[in-house]
């Protein structure tokens, strides 16, 4: 590395210290994390009333690919087409 | 056959994906606990990957995780672990291959999952680089937040990501715009991403893969002669992305 890349480093980790002083992120050592409850639903096996997710749905096997995808891909844009890069 | 081993057969036919009749087994039977086994699969799919699935609606997202789920036995006993494969499963797939974007978003949607669960590790303290003699910055690596994650895209994905949600739903999207993203985790433990300047994803990307200061900002500066080394750090720094100074070897 250069001495020029070297002033650099410590010019610009000099500036970014004292920036970053006033705004560091808080630690989150206050908080308490409910580990594997947060995210809605995912560990519920008992969702919707049903005391297994199976037994919600019967999956089918489907052995012919039929389906389009008609989500948001469709309108974003307006394209499904790839892009030139 | 004792029991033990009739147990294994018996989870084994469960959940391996293309399942061969077995006399042990009564095929009806079976079929109840495989079903469960494999929709329970395709609804963690829908959960870790909610954005692909408005991308290509229900209808088709339910399809394409059956083939999944079909070509793609769980390794671990945590679901929360199933579906890494996903982005590069879509990409190679016959059906979902001409939508270039899709294999990225993939990714996007299992890093925030990843990291939504990765371990904690505290910010490291501006004091502590501070008090550093400055001729050695150069040569400090730092072990970094686990829930960090840097995505050197050529998609817009951080445009995409928020068009999918409440709060801006349907914003314009340029797909000819690359946003290489850095994710973190936030003091409120949500998962937050902002799209890099040119040379900060390789900058970062270096930082996270364990590099020293000088030769990450040797990449960045490589990769974009547009790198603003002092906008990249302070961007590490407010957003916790280090957390502690590796002690040299």
């Amino acid at each position: 590395m250069s001495a020029t890349s070297k002033t650099l480093l410590v010019s610009a980790l000099s500036a970014a210290i004292a920036m970053a002083a006033v705004s560091a992120p808080a630690a989150a050592a206050d908080k308490e994390k409910c580990y594997g409850i947060a995210m809605a639903g995912k560990n519920d096996c008992a969702a919707n009333g049903h005391s297994c997710a199976g037994q919600s749905k019967v999956d089918k096997d489907g052995t012919e690919w039929k389906f389009v995808a008609k989500g948001s891909c469709t309108k974003m844009n307006g394209t499904l087409e790839p892009m030139k890069k | 056959m004792n029991e033990t081993a009739w147990q294994h057969a018996l989870l084994d036919a469960i959940t391996t994906p293309q399942w061969q009749p077995d006399p042990r087994f009564d095929a009806a039977a079976l079929a109840v606990y495989r079903n469960n086994y494999r929709v329970g699969l395709m609804e963690m799919l829908a959960l870790v990957y909610p954005i692909c699935r408005q991308l290509l609606g229900d209808e088709f997202f339910e399809a394409l995780s059956r083939e999944y789920v079909k070509a793609t036995p769980s390794a671990s006993g945590n679901l929360h672990r199933y579906g890494e494969g996903f982005a590069g499963f879509v990409a190679a797939f016959e059906h979902t291959a001409h939508i270039g974007y899709l294999p990225d978003v993939a990714q996007l949607e299992w890093a925030l999952h990843r990291g939504y669960y990765a371990a904690d590790a505290t910010p490291l303290a501006i004091d502590t680089l501070a008090a550093i003699p400055q001729q050695h910055w150069g040569a400090l690596c730092f072990h970094c937040q686990p829930a960090c994650h840097v995505l050197d895209s050529q998609w817009p994905l951080a445009s995409i990501h928020a068009h999918h949600q409440p709060a801006t739903a349907g914003c314009a999207v340029n797909l000819h715009e690359a946003q290489p993203l850095l994710l973190w985790r936030d003091s409120d433990d949500l998962m937050q991403l902002l799209p890099l300047a040119p040379g900060q994803a390789a900058f970062c990307q270096a930082l996270l893969g364990g590099t020293t200061l000088d030769e990450a900002s040797a990449a960045g500066l490589a990769a974009s002669p547009e790198f603003d080394l002092q906008a990249a750090l302070l961007l590490v720094l407010q957003h916790g992305v280090l957390s502690a100074i590796k002690e040299p070897s």
